[in-house]
């Protein structure tokens, strides 16, 4: 076994695995909803100014199978987008903080709250019609280890700030 | 120098304008290369003599533009012990560096710099701020300057200039480089990536010709393409063999350049590296800034026992590649005092973990295989993209190999990776090191009980692709565990 060499029983740790997540609100799935359709409108907006453009002339099959693959690429966007939403879900434990999200490539995120080195609340327009806000951990690490938190209460959110940054002042 | 030179707003000194303009000239040359080289195979008429004195008015442009940079510079400590760095004639632009983020100031001196006796001091610390800051200034002052910043840091820095002194401090200096490992060194370079480099290189060149002019193209390149390339096998093998010899001389002088000089010390509590024929490089590596050690060599480097290890530390994120400096060693017994302030390296005679077989065969069909498919596809049209096929080949073998290499080690105090394909590559990280982990599972991997465990710390991320999935968990478990109950600096 690769662990034998280890004195601490590492089945006796606490597990991540078996931490029950919280999901994120359901009022974010209209938020979602929001943005797809903005995201879109913009691309199908350029698309027809884009046709309009003087030395633009295409034939209306060319026309007919591009909208069609962006309708295509748009649909599969939002199936994505409701499919991976049952999965996106959080947690907060006594010394980390993690995250989870996708549905084709299911991403978990565990971060401990004594690497946070701080931590913001935003919410978008949309974000705020819905009472919603997103949570964003910047540690030392690179990008990549950063952790944001989308579709939290605004309630959730600021809640989970001030815990960190208590956790994270104590432990300084 | 006095301690309250620093405190006034002050320019770099009259000499660093000369470093300014060849800057600013390197810009202008690399944005205008294309038009340059166009107007070169360009036929003589009365526009294009327009454009060649458009050309000459170049260096006038890159000297004004210099002039100004010069002019709209000024950097000063102010009394909330900030460095900061003011520029820009339109876009103002200010640098602040709260002095005690700095990790470690660099000095830096390019052939130019030394022939003014120059040099450029850069600054590691958390985020982009410390590398944006670049101050030119005289050797002495660049020195002076350094020292005031480590002394009010408290770092206990040992001075390079002989008129400073700290006796207390102890220099061990651990190795220099010999010539004989060094031309080794050179020898054993990553041929094959300067290979593609200059393959592109001349492809594009051959381009911006043919663009240049379709009647030169005809005459001279067309005949060498068309009729050597294509009709003749002795043609290919020439160009072929030209393009090696190229391509091994040209790494060959770039890693001699890089090594020559080379020296490691271990001054107070940090590495001293310095390295460098023409721009040389001082690097302070304290040992409590180091985030993970890793340690590299390619297929022929393997051969010839010599191995690139880098310090990753904080504040190296944001460095370029080529700027990062690594350390040659020529022999493994090295290793060990190189990892002698971190950890030393764990026994290999334990079952290691590895990668699943499964990480091949989806590799092959997810990355491999639409690649075959986009270099048939794009081949059709332009027959030279046949060679990224070679490409294709490499990769393939690469994450066969990848796989079969790959093992993964821990004790309680740290996690040691060996892995490579061609050639060997391994790291050894402290758990408590790192800052957050990821487990990452496609549809694939969730079916079959496999993760991707992702580390971050910082010094870089470090994956560990296509492990069972209870493995993946306990190994969280222990890391979350480890950085919990320790703290990362």
């Amino acid at each position: 076994m690769p662990f034998s060499n280890l004195t601490i029983d590492i089945d006796s740790l606490p597990k991540q695995e078996d931490v029950t997540l919280h999901p994120v609100s359901k009022k974010f799935k209209a938020v979602q909803w929001w943005n797809w359709s903005i995201l879109w409108l913009i691309v199908a907006a350029l698309f027809i100014g884009f046709l309009f453009l003087p030395k633009v002339n295409y034939t209306n099959t060319t026309i007919i199978l591009i909208s069609s693959a962006l309708l295509l690429v748009a649909i599969v966007h939002r199936l994505m987008q409701q499919l991976s939403f049952r999965f996106r879900a959080f947690a907060l434990r006594e010394q980390d903080i993690i995250y989870q999200q996708g549905w084709l490539i299911r991403k978990k995120e565990i971060c401990p709250l004594s690497r946070v080195q701080h931590c913001s609340v935003n919410a978008s327009v949309i974000e705020r019609k819905y009472g919603l806000a997103t949570l964003e951990l910047f540690t030392a690490g690179s990008n990549g280890a950063d952790i944001t938190i989308r579709g939290l209460t605004a309630q959730q959110a600021a809640m989970l700030k001030e815990v960190i940054i208590q956790k994270t002042g104590n432990d300084q | 120098m006095t301690n309250n030179t620093w405190t006034q707003p002050q320019r770099q000194p009259v000499k660093a304008l000369i470093y300014v303009f060849y800057k600013t000239l390197l810009t202008v040359l690399k944005v205008f290369t294309p038009l340059l080289i166009s107007l070169m195979f360009k036929k003589t008429n009365d526009e294009s003599r327009i454009w060649e004195y458009t050309a000459m008015l170049i260096p006038v442009l890159a000297l004004i533009a210099a002039v100004i940079r010069y002019r709209f510079f000024k950097f000063y400590i102010n009394d909330k012990q900030q460095l900061v760095v003011q520029q820009g004639m339109f876009n103002r632009k200010q640098i602040i560096l709260p002095l005690e983020k700095v990790q470690a100031v660099n000095v830096q001196q390019q052939w130019l710099h030394r022939l003014a006796n120059l040099s450029e001091l850069t600054f590691d610390s958390p985020g982009s701020t410390g590398q944006e800051a670049k101050i030119t200034l005289t050797t002495p002052q660049a020195n002076a300057l350094k020292q005031y910043i480590l002394t009010v840091k408290n770092l206990g820095y040992v001075a390079t200039s002989e008129t400073i002194q700290q006796p207390e401090i102890k220099t061990n200096r651990l190795y220099d480089l010999d010539p004989v490992s060094l031309i080794k060194l050179g020898l054993t370079a990553n041929h094959i990536e300067t290979f593609f480099i200059v393959l592109a290189f001349g492809y594009s060149l051959l381009q911006n010709i043919k663009t240049a002019s379709s009647d030169y193209y005809n005459q001279s390149v067309d005949l060498l393409s068309g009729y050597v390339v294509y009709k003749s096998v002795l043609g290919v093998l020439i160009i072929t063999l030209f393009v090696i010899a190229v391509s091994v001389i040209i790494s060959f002088v770039r890693t001699v350049l890089q090594y020559a000089n080379f020296s490691i010390a271990s001054v107070g509590n940090r590495f001293q590296i310095r390295t460098g024929l023409i721009n040389t490089k001082e690097v302070l590596v304290p040992f409590s800034k180091v985030q993970y050690i890793s340690w590299r060599a390619n297929w022929l480097r393997t051969k010839a026992k010599l191995y690139l290890l880098q310090f990753h530390s904080i504040g190296q994120l944001q460095v370029k590649e080529k700027q990062k400096v690594k350390v040659p060693l020529t022999r493994l017994e090295y290793l060990p005092q190189m990892l002698a302030y971190y950890h030393p390296l764990l026994a290999t005679d334990t079952t290691a973990v590895q990668v699943h077989p499964a990480y091949v065969t989806r590799k092959y069909i997810l990355v491999i295989l639409p690649l075959l498919l986009v270099i048939l596809t794009v081949a059709y049209f332009n027959a030279f993209f046949y060679w990224a096929l070679v490409l294709l080949v490499y990769n393939t073998v690469s994450i066969y190999l990848f796989r079969q290499k790959f093992a993964l080690r821990f004790n309680e105090q740290a996690l040691y990776i060996q892995r490579g394909s061609f050639g060997n590559d391994e790291l050894i990280l402290l758990w408590h090191k790192i800052q957050s982990v990821s487990i990452k599972q496609s549809i694939y991997q969730r079916k079959n009980k496999l993760a991707s465990v992702h580390i971050h710390t910082a010094g870089g991320s470090i994956n560990i692709p296509y492990i069972p999935l209870a493995t993946a968990n306990k190994m969280v478990n222990f890391a979350l565990y480890k950085t919990e109950t320790q703290a990362w600096q």
